[in-house]
């Protein structure tokens, strides 16, 4: 290449941002928020509305809501096998919260819940749930809703079908239609790339003066459950958690109630397909779908096994997980139902309580210190709960209760760097023909188990004892287990696909839980671990301070011995684009002054002038890097100083 | 923070990491569906440590639901470009997903390394492995030469 590698990145970014049009690097002043016009003018649109957006308050007599009743009564009883459902607003109760049984061994994770009491205004409006009837159960799954008005402002696109106006939207990670048919809107909404079938459905839909859903004559699909929901409508509540039954191979359970005027569309969304079943005599849905949530909060695949119960059109209580559906129904069929004081009390960290008008944040349910100490979840054996909020990425910040560090590095592989905290690090196989191959093997120690299983882990037990659950893909080599002893997670990951499973398990095999007061102590074993796998180039003492720079596979590494005199500098693995590998450092002098110092070519020299060897230091958003300079300012280096204590992920990220 | 203004921070991030992983034409929508999602969810967003990795989470899974396709990026053409080396759009596509956006993040939209684990929700170490790694594999891909002695 006659230009160099970053260079050439640089220039493609610069291209596709003028290309597209779109503000894609730091700019000032301060870029546009939103990504091209249609989306400012979404975001302008929405700003300006009141939420909930899509409903508006239509007034219906009580008398037609009895005439509706009649005319819904009527027409259950023609319908084919299994029967539709009719629920009333006022026999619809907000979905019911679940906690776990007393004496239960399952382990719960984390979770959150939002609430909204009070009568909120709405409209009139039915709902549905169709689908094709297939092997017992219902397949095609879609949800019809109508509406006196609709609004089709934020995300919809118009067009026309069949004659009348018509809006399509992919917003919101449905896809949905909706029809404007004159006193009735009908909308249509399906799960992702569901195009064709929301259409299928819009032209089988027949709406009656009162707004009650049918299906024509042709149709395909029949009405699994219907629902009319009245103007007005209260308690909106939204709550998940998340649990663990133990076993040989831990399974990971999410159990979620869903309910509100504006989800309409759940199940039809969510969902391939739905079987009819019971839970404790209460009629359920075996549900199966591969369709991911926005952010699934026990991981993509958390609800491969899903039981709904409890649910209408608007509302339903999901009980998913890593397991058999079998498994999970049974599992449902154990938990308690509660009060949404018993649950403020059972789990205050999940409360969080909103108002209608404001929808700000309210103060968190105090907890009931009767009813805390009789709830079982309480139970000072299982973890508790620590943190409402849901972002899966967030798991790392719980602080376990222990570090798992690997204790003797399996032969060919040593430790390379290693976290501030013990709890997480690096090892790398010594052959330096693999370093470059990124052959590494990374472990971290979190308070909660994040990875999706497969279908295809494998049950691992460790040198340990531990039960392990080993997968190959999709994200490379990876091994989940729990370390009881240390009340953590310990995954070890491999973003390479090269590594064979023996190699993987050799490193996973050398874990051992230590206690946190043993951290530093380990860590200066693993440092001198470190140093014996350079080849020692140089040592010298520079006002007192010890200083030893190293070669890796021919680049040099320094090694400072008073953190508080140097910044120590690496040079990273690989350097390219400079004539000579380099490591360098600042040097805190005792009289206040700084000099610069470099490996170059083997040697250990002070950066100045009568080397001939000019450097200059820049301050980034990265940290301070040292460029050095020959004569004739050809570039031999630009190395990264680091501050002490920093973790240098995958250079030497330790102070001794 | 109002959303105006988080929407001012994390959106050319948010959408520079999202077509470095899905490429222009499928990345922009899942930003703006991101985006979006964002200012629908802002009560529950903003409670969040990190919300900028939450929505480039929201950004994946919409960009995996409606993507058809594999991550296509675009090639300049020669006279727009005459020095681009056009063996480097086949080797960033060779690329695993977050060494690749990593790599644009950092080296095609000049954002940091801290800015770049912040939007991705990783570590920073995580971001230097990955542009670590991503910059040895083009540098295979296009037979650099390293002249490490």
């Amino acid at each position: 290449m006659s230009v160099e590698l970053e260079q050439q990145l640089e220039t493609y970014g610069r291209w596709i941002e003028h290309t597209h049009s779109a503000t894609l690097r730091p700019t000032t002043p301060p870029p546009r928020p939103v990504v091209r016009e249609a989306a400012d003018a979404q975001l302008a649109e929405a700003r300006a509305a009141d939420r909930p957006t899509k409903q508006r308050r239509v007034v219906m007599a009580a008398a037609v809501v009895l005439v509706i009743a009649g005319v819904v009564g009527a027409a259950i009883a023609g319908r084919p096998d299994p029967p539709p459902q009719f629920f009333s607003a006022q026999n619809d109760p907000p979905g019911p919260l679940y906690l776990l049984p007393g004496g239960s061994d399952v382990v719960m994770g984390s979770g959150s819940a939002a609430m909204l009491t009070g009568v909120r205004p709405g409209q009139p409006s039915y709902g549905a749930t169709v689908g094709r009837a297939a092997n017992g159960g219902f397949e095609d799954l879609a949800t019809v809703s109508t509406f006196n008005d609709f609004d089709t402002g934020r995300g919809w696109v118009e067009g026309d079908h069949g004659g009348f106006p018509t809006w399509t939207s992919e917003h919101g990670f449905l896809t949905m239609v909706a029809q404007d048919r004159g006193a009735w809107w009908v909308l249509v909404q399906s799960g992702p790339d569901r195009s064709s079938a929301v259409f299928e459905v819009l032209d089988d839909v027949v709406v009656a003066s009162t707004g009650e859903i049918s299906l024509g004559p042709e149709s395909s699909r029949q009405i699994v459950d219907s629902v009319w929901l009245g103007d007005a409508q209260s308690d909106t509540v939204f709550a998940q958690w998340t649990a663990t039954i133990p076993g040989p191979l831990d399974t990971q359970i999410a159990v979620e109630t869903y309910s509100w005027p504006d989800g309409l569309g759940l199940v039809g969304g969510r969902f391939d397909r739905v079987e009819p079943t019971t839970i404790n005599g209460v009629r359920a849905w075996r549900a199966f779908g591969t369709i991911e949530a926005p952010v699934s909060e026990a991981g993509e695949d958390a609800l491969h096994s899903t039981v709904l119960w409890n649910f209408s059109p608007h509302r339903m209580v999901v009980v998913g997980g890593q397991t058999d559906i079998d498994t999970i129904e049974a599992f449902a069929a154990t938990l308690r139902q509660v009060t949404a004081e018993e649950w403020g009390a059972a789990v205050p960290e999940y409360s969080i309580e909103c108002t209608l008008d404001t929808f700000e944040r309210c103060n968190q349910l105090p907890p009931d210190p009767e009813a805390s100490n009789s709830e079982p979840t309480s139970d000072a054996s299982m973890p508790q709960p620590t943190q409402t909020n849901p972002d899966p990425s967030d798991a790392d910040t719980i602080v376990p209760r222990a570090g798992v560090v690997p204790t003797d590095s399996p032969t060919g592989y040593s430790i390379w760097s290693i976290a501030g905290d013990g709890t997480s690090g690096m090892i790398r196989p010594l052959d330096p023909d693999l370093i470059q191959g990124g052959d590494e093997i990374t472990w971290s120690v979190t308070g909660s188990d994040t990875v999706a299983s497969t279908a295809d882990d494998e049950t691992i037990e460790l040198a340990n004892g531990s039960i392990g659950r080993y997968q190959a893909d999709p994200a490379g080599p990876q091994l989940v287990t729990w370390q009881q002893s240390s009340g953590a997670w310990v995954i070890v990951t491999s973003a390479s696909d090269d590594i064979s499973r023996d190699q993987f398990l050799d490193v996973a095999n050398s874990f051992r839980p230590i206690n946190p007061d043993d951290v530093s102590s380990t860590r200066a074993r693993i440092a001198a671990g470190v140093r014996s796998m350079f080849d020692r180039a140089v040592a010298t003492t520079i006002d007192e301070a010890e200083i030893e720079m190293y070669t890796l596979a021919g680049d040099p590494v320094a090694l400072c011995i008073a953190p508080d005199r140097c910044e120590v500098a690496l040079g990273p693995i690989g350097q390219i684009f400079a004539d000579d590998p380099v490591a360098a450092f600042t040097f805190n002098n005792s009289d206040g002054s700084a000099d610069h110092y470099a490996l170059l070519r083997g040697s250990f020299e002070r950066l100045e002038p009568s080397t001939g060897v000019t450097v200059t230091t820049e301050e980034t958003d990265d940290g301070t890097w040292v460029h050095a300079h020959r004569p004739g300012d050809v570039p031999t280096g630009n190395v990264r100083v680091v501050n002490p204590g920093e973790d240098l992920g995958d250079l030497i990220g330790f102070d001794l | 923070m109002e959303f105006e203004q988080f929407a001012e921070e994390v959106g050319p991030r948010l959408r520079a990491a999202l077509v470095d992983a899905y490429g222009p034409v499928d990345g922009l929508d899942a930003a703006a569906d991101a985006v979006a999602y964002g200012w629908e969810h802002w009560d529950e967003l903003s409670s969040m440590l990190n919300p900028a990795g939450y929505l480039y989470r929201v950004g994946q899974s919409a960009a995996r639901q409606s993507r058809r396709r594999p991550p296509s990026l675009p090639v300049p053409g020669p006279v727009e470009l005459p020095e681009f080396e056009p063996g480097l759009i086949p080797a960033l596509e060779q690329l695993t997903e977050p060494q690749r956006v990593c790599v644009m993040l950092v080296h095609s939209f000049g954002w940091s390394q801290v800015d770049t684990a912040d939007v991705l929700g990783v570590g920073e170490s995580t971001v230097r492995t990955h542009l670590s790694r991503a910059l040895s594999k083009l540098r295979v891909a296009l037979e650099v030469e390293t002249d490490v002695r």
